[in-house]
């Protein structure tokens, strides 16, 4: 399947940077106790792992990096529970000096007091190193508690944790809780959260994306992560996870429906996207067309959306996906990918190719959707913006490869005399 | 050999723990073991059994400090016969693993005590029994489960060499020095944890000195309750000597396969038939969702042991009679040996010029005359002349260390000077081979442009070649100017005599002196060059084996009397009173022109530092490090007396210096400042390089420039 999994790293031999790779790249680190959940849901998230898989995972027993290459590029590390990375005879500094994002998983069905204790130790000990990093916690494996003693949980959680912080004189450090589940979209939901705190762009995206819902008449616009169907931004009102959930399957059904319809080589598509160029994406955009081409009968695009939809939260649209009008149309004027699914409830899911990392999907009321045409002009302002944005740090980039290079050049020139000979 | 051998395996909820230790037990504290004695003496450890190492019997004194329970921790000494070992019995002491994994030891160390006190333990006896307790508060002194066990409930195995009865074996679960635990465990840590290798099973080498050399090699076991179907496990070898463990590597990686793989087999024999990852992934995505997993391959929170995983309650036993083999065997593949001094790396440089055709022309018995002949001060150069082919190694010149020491710091100056300004070398002799080596270490100095170098029996001028290599009898054109060459001959001569002593040696003798073999050998080589009476006016230098120093140096000026043979260095050197022939190469130098400053470095080289300490020179302080003479830096670099690779390596950062030093000056000679005074002499002051060094940066810069232009 095409988009499955962001490819260049190999979970068996890990994956190593070169060292100007590493700078300016943020790290999010997966730690808990053991049998936490930790790789299930660095394989759910970034691997698109099916949950049921994650029970045959192997024991981790090194730190696993994982390189994303998406809208900003940032690795995942997957620490294995066992072990105590604050002893001294780790490079605490090198490990945790670089990091962004610390995330540590707590399992919400085990007894939970020892994985408090280990969270404690683990923010003060990464305080020391680093008082930038972000703390995160996932009060995992969640799906398996009632509503009401999830509640519970993550309040007794919250309790004794920023009372012991607050006993040990960190008070200013931040912890952001989060109740997750692989077999949900909570994961999802909680990872972007996680991500936006990396993301130094985040209001100015969070801005443009409320220029565009206010003069659009957008009930709600996400920005998604296309592979990893994390939201990178939205806007500022509130989300409903619902929402979130049918924009998340959304692109399932998308991808789903350009891998099947896809005209372009299988094969040469998963290489391209990830070997940063725009041909990567360009078909899927490609695949995109040729679905809008041979769109005779809406029943695929139907099937993929039952199946790709969650059992427990949704069941209330699933119920009513019999009734959706499948209805994606072609604009043939650009070469990007775009799909409108038009629901039975009245709502108008539009999905919209931002550049081959990102898609934009509003959720507006059908009504709005009859002025298409000042839509696709606002989005087209809104894409505008957004390759400004990402402009200035590709700008940035380009100059230091520049200098690099020129430094290069004038190294060889030094020494190329007797080089010939 | 001190190498000891560990099984650790990633525990699942431990992380990585050493299971199983295997290592030489010293002889002294172990004395024949006769097995049939043990099971019945009641105060085993004190009489017939040995008395344990002192570094067991301190740490017993600190458990039983701590330990509540017993502190006469007289365990009982019991043998089970076991097929795989010679000896098997209970080692009559305390665990170090007590120290450090408290509770549970504790538990099981008082009725193991008080109920063996009489008599061997024979079963099970409480090992792991109260595994409650060990889950207690702090997760790093837990004991685990996974570690050594064995049916009959020892804690330690033991075995005799069966080529040496007096070496024996110990297995337990963790060493038996406390101070071996720490480098273990990170050696545990960081081959199951840190270290990447490719695949699935594949062997690491890392280590250092502080904590010993470990080859790890490492494999799964599938075991289908543990998570992932598998379980890490890696067999580490330590030792402390890293020549041992890489020569022994390959020995090692072959059996530790071998064992990995019998493992593996005993765990797949158990295993249902396989089921493919794709047939399984489908059961389960099809079956409910939150696929509730069978209980028979429920994942255990637990570490299992491997004794479970393999269904073999022995298997510790027959690891550790692998291991005593692969120990006891390693050891005797290779012997360790101490050997005084450091080791001599000989670098063959010349190994393109080495053709099979030269045949070593020393005997053996002359060669090892010459050997001593050789011996330099505090450097000796021993030959172990074993066997025949080491002929043609044991008398090169193969480095320029030993070129130096054969010229004299004098003269070698001289000539690298002559190289590196760009006249002419000439290299005379009839050992062709020597003759080839000396040029191929003048050729070493020299950027590759500026080199080209000639064989051949005829002379060649000085634009067809810079380093040209003759035999003996050529001759060399009269009309040459003396400043623009440097011949360097190479003879040999054979003494049949007791050397003469230094009066026997006339100045006045040395051209006609005919039973004087340094005579003959001067003037046989001197009247078939038709220079004869011309070069006798050159600043000749008649050169032996320059041992005691320089200070047997004659400089002779030119239009001096003939060169004089240094006597006075030769009678020192030869008085041995054997007498000894001697067979011997005298060096000739003649011709070409005075490095700079010669007079003051053959002063300075008389001190033992030559860092120019303070040196004044043309008015000018010569900075210690900053602008040496290149014959300086080159002569200090050599005065290290580094190993051969690393003087090789030094040399060749010299010669690279220079060139790309040399480089910029031709950049600036094509800008147009080569001839304005002011602009080089601040150019070499940048480059750090001393005025006198100019020539050569002149001679390497037309060097490189003509040849860009050949190039075109």
């Amino acid at each position: 399947m095409s988009y499955s999994d962001y490819g260049d790293n190999d979970p068996i031999y890990g994956d190593d940077l070169a060292d100007e790779d590493r700078e300016s790249r943020p790290r999010l680190m997966l730690m808990g106790l053991r049998r936490s959940g930790k790789s299930s849901i660095q394989r759910v998230v970034f691997h698109k792992m099916s949950p049921t898989e994650t029970l045959f995972l192997e024991s981790t027993s090194k730190i696993n990096k994982d390189n994303i290459h998406s809208f900003i590029d940032f690795q995942v590390w997957d620490f294995p529970g066992q072990m105590d990375f604050f002893d001294p005879t780790f490079d605490t500094t090198a490990i945790f000096g670089e990091v962004g994002a610390l995330v540590f998983v707590i399992d919400s069905q085990d007894d939970y007091m020892e994985a408090l204790a280990r969270l404690h130790s683990t923010v003060v000990a990464a305080y020391r190193v680093n008082p930038n990093i972000t703390f995160e916690v996932f009060i995992h494996k969640v799906d398996g508690l009632s509503e009401d003693y999830k509640i519970d949980t993550q309040r007794d959680i919250q309790q004794t944790t920023t009372d012991e912080l607050a006993d040990a004189g960190l008070e200013n450090v931040q912890l952001a809780f989060y109740l997750t589940s692989i077999y949900d979209h909570s994961i999802f939901e909680a990872f972007s959260k996680v991500i936006q705190k990396l993301i130094p762009q985040l209001p100015t995206l969070e801005n443009l994306l409320n220029i565009l819902c206010a003069n659009s008449g957008i009930e709600k616009a996400f920005l998604f992560d296309v592979i990893s169907k994390i939201y990178i931004a939205t806007d500022s009102s509130p989300v409903d996870s619902q929402s979130y959930e049918i924009c998340s399957d959304m692109i399932d059904v998308i991808i789903d429906i350009s891998s099947i319809y896809g005209r372009a080589a299988i094969g040469a598509k998963s290489e391209g996207y990830l070997e940063d160029q725009q041909d990567g994406h360009d078909d899927w955009t490609q695949q995109q067309d040729d679905y809008d081409g041979s769109n005779g009968n809406s029943q695929h695009p139907r099937q993929g959306t039952q199946d790709s939809r969650p059992p427990s939260a949704l069941v209330s649209n699933s119920s009513r996906a019999g009734s959706l009008n499948n209805h994606p149309v072609r604009t043939s004027d650009n070469h990007e990918a775009f799909s409108v699914i038009k629901m039975g409830n009245g709502t108008v899911l539009y999905l919209r190719e931002v550049n081959k990392y990102l898609a934009l999907i509003c959720l507006l009321r059908a009504e709005t959707f009859e002025k298409q045409g000042l839509i696709d002009y606002n989005v087209h302002c809104f894409k505008e913006a957004m390759d400004q944005v990402f402009e200035l740090k590709r700008a940035e980039r380009t100059r230091r490869e520049m200098e690099a290079n020129q430094m290069l050049e004038q190294q060889q020139r030094h020494n190329g005399m007797y080089g010939h000979g | 050999m001190n190498a000891l051998i560990a099984l650790a395996v990633w525990c699942q909820p431990h992380g990585p723990v050493t299971i199983l230790t295997t290592q030489h037990r010293r002889p002294a504290s172990f004395s024949s073991l006769p097995p049939s004695s043990s099971p019945q003496s009641p105060i085993p450890r004190n009489s017939d059994n040995g008395t344990p190492p002192p570094t067991i019997d301190s740490s017993s004194s600190t458990i039983s400090s701590n330990s509540s329970t017993n502190p006469s921790l007289l365990d009982p000494t019991s043998v089970s016969s076991n097929s795989a070992t010679q000896g098997t019995d209970q080692v009559p002491t305390p665990d170090q693993r007590k120290i450090r994994r408290a509770a549970n030891q504790h538990h099981h160390n008082s009725p193991s005590t008080n109920s063996a006190g009489m008599r061997p333990v024979s079963t099970q006896s409480g090992l792991m029994s109260p595994s409650t307790s060990t889950h207690s508060m702090n997760s790093s002194s837990n004991a685990c489960e996974c570690q050594f066990s064995i049916p009959s409930g020892e804690k330690s195995l033991h075995s005799v060499d069966p080529a040496n009865s007096a070496l024996s074996y110990i297995s337990q679960a963790v060493p038996v020095d406390p101070n071996l635990f720490a480098p273990i465990r990170m050696a545990c840590i960081r081959s199951l944890n840190s270290e990447t290798y490719c695949g699935r099973e594949g062997s690491v080498f890392f280590g250092d000195g502080m904590n010993g050399y470990v080859l790890s090699y490492m494999f799964t076991v599938h075991d289908a309750q543990s998570r992932g179907q598998r379980v890490k496990y890696t067999i580490m070898t330590m030792m402390t000597d890293r020549v041992y463990l890489v020569a022994s590597m390959e020995y090692l990686i072959s059996q530790f396969q071998r064992i990995a793989a019998n493992l593996q087999a005993m765990a797949s024999a158990l295993s249902p038939p396989q089921q493919s990852p794709a047939t399984r992934s489908m059961s389960y995505s099809s079956s409910h969702h939150r696929g509730s997993i069978m209980p028979e391959n429920a994942p255990t929170r637990r570490g299992r042991p491997l004794t479970d995983v393999l269904a073999k309650p022995d298997i510790f036993v027959q690891l550790h009679a692998a291991f005593v083999c692969v120990l006891s065997n390693c050891s005797q593949r290779l012997m360790e040996r101490h050997i005084q001094g450091r080791p001599k790396v000989m670098i063959k440089i010349c190994l393109n010029f080495m053709s099979t055709t030269f045949r070593p022309i020393l005997t053996r018995n002359d060669r090892t005359n010459m050997e001593q002949v050789f011996d330099d001060a505090g450097q000796s150069i021993l030959f172990t002349g074993e066997d025949s082919d080491c002929d043609a190694k044991t008398e090169i010149i193969d480095s320029l260390r030993e070129l130096r020491r054969v010229l004299g710091r004098h003269k070698f100056d001289r000539l690298i000077w002559n190289c590196v300004v760009g006249n002419q070398v000439i290299v005379r002799g009839e050992e062709t081979r020597i003759v080839k080596e000396a040029i191929v270490l003048l050729e070493d100095i020299l950027p590759k442009a500026c080199c080209t170098v000639h064989f051949g029996s005829q002379y060649e001028p000085t634009y067809e070649c810079n380093i040209l290599g003759l035999e003996r009898s050529t001759a060399i054109p009269p009309d040459m100017d003396p400043q623009s060459f440097i011949l360097l001959d190479i003879c040999k001569t054979t003494f049949e005599h007791a050397f003469p002593s230094p009066s026997t040696f006339q100045s006045g003798d040395q051209l006609n002196g005919a039973d004087n073999p340094m005579a003959q050998c001067y003037q046989a080589n001197w009247s078939n060059d038709k220079l004869k009476g011309e070069a006798m006016t050159l600043p000749a230098l008649l050169e032996n084996i320059d041992i005691s120093g320089v200070k047997s140096d004659v400089t002779l000026e030119v239009g001096a009397t003939p060169p004089t043979p240094p006597t006075s260095a030769s009678g020192t050197l030869y008085s041995p009173a054997s007498g000894f022939k001697a067979q011997r190469r005298i060096y000739l130098l003649q011709a070409g022109e005075e490095p700079p400053e010669i007079s003051s470095s053959l002063q300075s080289t008389n001190l033992s530092e030559k860092n120019g300490l303070g040196k004044e020179l043309g008015g000018r302080r010569i900075q210690s490090n900053a602008d040496r003479l290149y014959i300086e830096t080159m002569n200090s670099i050599l005065d290290l007396r580094l190993p051969r690779v690393m003087e090789t390596a030094r040399l060749s950062l010299l010669r690279d210096e220079w060139t790309s030093k040399s480089i910029q000056f031709y950049n600036l000679h094509r800008a147009g400042h080569a001839s304005d005074e002011s602009v080089v002499e601040r150019f070499l002051q940048s480059m750090v390089v001393d005025k006198r060094d100019l020539k050569i940066l002149r001679n390497f810069a037309k060097c490189a420039r003509s040849q860009k232009f050949g190039r075109g």
